[in-house]
């Protein structure tokens, strides 16, 4: 399973973005990955989630590659479905602990 | 089809002004709202705040009422309620941040522009801080004002961000998306969003300058200076006086932001770029405040708030920007006055030419208000039947 997964917007306006190969991680991790994807019925979730009153708040574009299918989401922070906020919340700390100072 | 009625037709503003300081206080009442609708009929959003007699202290209660609540590194808004308007300080100090901002904020609408809060009707202002875990951002939900900590929860050596009410333009760059979105509502996408950007960074400088007593030429049209940690290269997230110059960092990239519509961002992220775009108009209002001198609230800042309250519409662009700033200047300041030229030059330095022969925007009525008629107008105050 391949994710990309890109945040933009915010008040700072920064474009953060990570790529993700499943056969590339710790056994643990794409486990982790896997499921998080399957809980959150990726592959039948509508393409846009838009907000319409929120100002600086996050963008993000989600796409995964699995199984010989592939889809991809456009969200906006605060109109993010239920069943996905696991998945993105996931995908936003790997993001920014890879961007981190070490 | 609705009857539009001439504005001959209403009548002269120092009658219901009259009215409004000596009738019954049932003709008062009317003579107010009467002045606002006819106002708006002028294609003006707010009548009261413009006419002296009518300084925000003598309609209704003109003061803050601020609220400021802790979400303790959850989403759910707005929290636990952790000052209230008055309160004395308490020990977190990103909640008086808050506090201290957001009422810096409402000082500088209410007394230099008299707007009385966000609605200009006394909204409440409501700020929630510690949102969620590591959240390094800030955002105006179309109800209140959000604010996360960054990464202040991890050692210094590890951090990019600082909380984000440590820097008083954010809370004033939020306050004012409320303000917009009461006035011009310019849509969040491509270049009126990018000028809804403006604006908010525009008056997110004007709260710090104010509060700090700074002139133009002293100040640092900085946006969130003290938000990025030692670790970055940097100064702030954005610069109003050199767009494209706030950082340059390993990790963070470098400031993307254009400073002529030459550079302008064609993109799909960030609504069309509007927190990057947004550093062209930026750069035009630096440009008028300098060259006009002394404190960039006064002339500037009255400039900019006309053109917002009364002219911007949901979809203007940066020419319009351009046009109505212009027609602002002269109605303000006077046909070729050095102020109005300041404005032709701000905007000629980022690459916009005014277009001087822009008729002043027509009135869009607002749903709801009387039609203005003399006799529905002497009607409603009690006068015809």
């Amino acid at each position: 399973m391949k994710i990309t997964f890109e945040r933009s917007g915010g008040f700072a306006g920064m474009r953060m973005a990570i790529e993700l190969d499943s056969d590339r991680l710790q056994p643990q991790d794409a486990a982790v990955l896997q499921k998080l994807v399957k809980d959150a019925d990726f592959f039948n979730m509508s393409a846009s989630h838009s907000s319409q009153s929120r100002r600086d708040g996050f963008h993000y574009i989600i796409s995964v590659e699995a199984d010989g299918k592939q889809h991809s989401l456009q969200l906006s922070e605060g109109s993010v479905p239920d069943a996905l906020q696991p998945l993105v919340n996931h995908l936003v700390v790997r993001a920014q602990n890879q961007r981190r100072v070490v | 089809m609705e009857h539009r009625h001439s504005i001959y037709c209403i009548l002269p503003p120092h009658i219901l002004t009259k009215i409004a300081e000596n009738g019954t206080p049932e003709q008062q009442e009317k003579a107010k709202s009467t002045i606002v609708s006819t106002e708006q009929l002028r294609g003006r959003r707010r009548g009261i705040e413009s006419m002296a007699s009518f300084a925000a202290p003598s309609f209704g209660s003109a003061t803050k009422m601020r609220t400021i609540y802790d979400a303790r590194t959850n989403s759910t808004l707005p929290g636990s309620i952790v000052r209230r308007e008055g309160d004395a300080a308490v020990e977190d100090v990103a909640v008086n941040e808050a506090y201290d901002g957001s009422g810096a904020t409402y000082d500088l609408y209410s007394e230099i522009f008299g707007r009385n809060s966000i609605d200009g009707n006394g909204l409440k202002l409501e700020s929630t801080v510690h949102y969620q875990k590591s959240y390094d951002n800030a955002f105006w939900d179309g109800q209140q004002m959000v604010y996360g900590d960054g990464d202040e929860d991890m050692p210094v050596e590890k951090r990019l961000f600082n909380r984000f009410t440590a820097a008083i333009d954010v809370i004033g760059h939020e306050l004012t998306h409320g303000v917009t979105q009461h006035e011009a509502n310019l849509v969040y996408w491509d270049q009126s969003g990018a000028l809804n950007e403006s604006f908010s960074d525009v008056f997110g400088c004007l709260v710090k300058q104010f509060s700090l007593k700074q002139n133009a030429r002293d100040a640092d049209w900085l946006i969130g200076a003290g938000l990025l940690s030692p670790n970055v290269k940097g100064v702030a997230l954005r610069s109003m006086k050199a767009p494209g110059t706030a950082y340059n960092d390993a990790v963070l990239g470098r400031d993307p932001q254009p400073a002529h519509m030459k550079d302008f961002l064609v993109t799909t992220q960030d609504n069309g770029g509007v927190h990057i775009n947004s550093g062209i108009p930026n750069l035009a209002f630096y440009v008028v405040a300098r060259d006009i001198g002394g404190f960039a609230w006064n002339k500037a800042g009255m400039i900019w708030y006309k053109t917002l309250t009364e002219k911007l519409q949901e979809r203007s662009t940066f020419q319009d920007a351009a046009n109505l700033t212009y027609q602002a200047a002269g109605e303000l300041y006077g046909a070729g006055s050095l102020e109005q030229i300041a404005v032709k030059n701000g905007w000629a330095v980022v690459g916009i030419n005014i277009n001087e022969s822009v008729p002043v925007p027509t009135p869009v009525p607002t749903p709801g208000t009387g039609s203005g008629c003399m006799t529905q107008v002497l009607r409603g105050l009690g006068l015809a039947k």
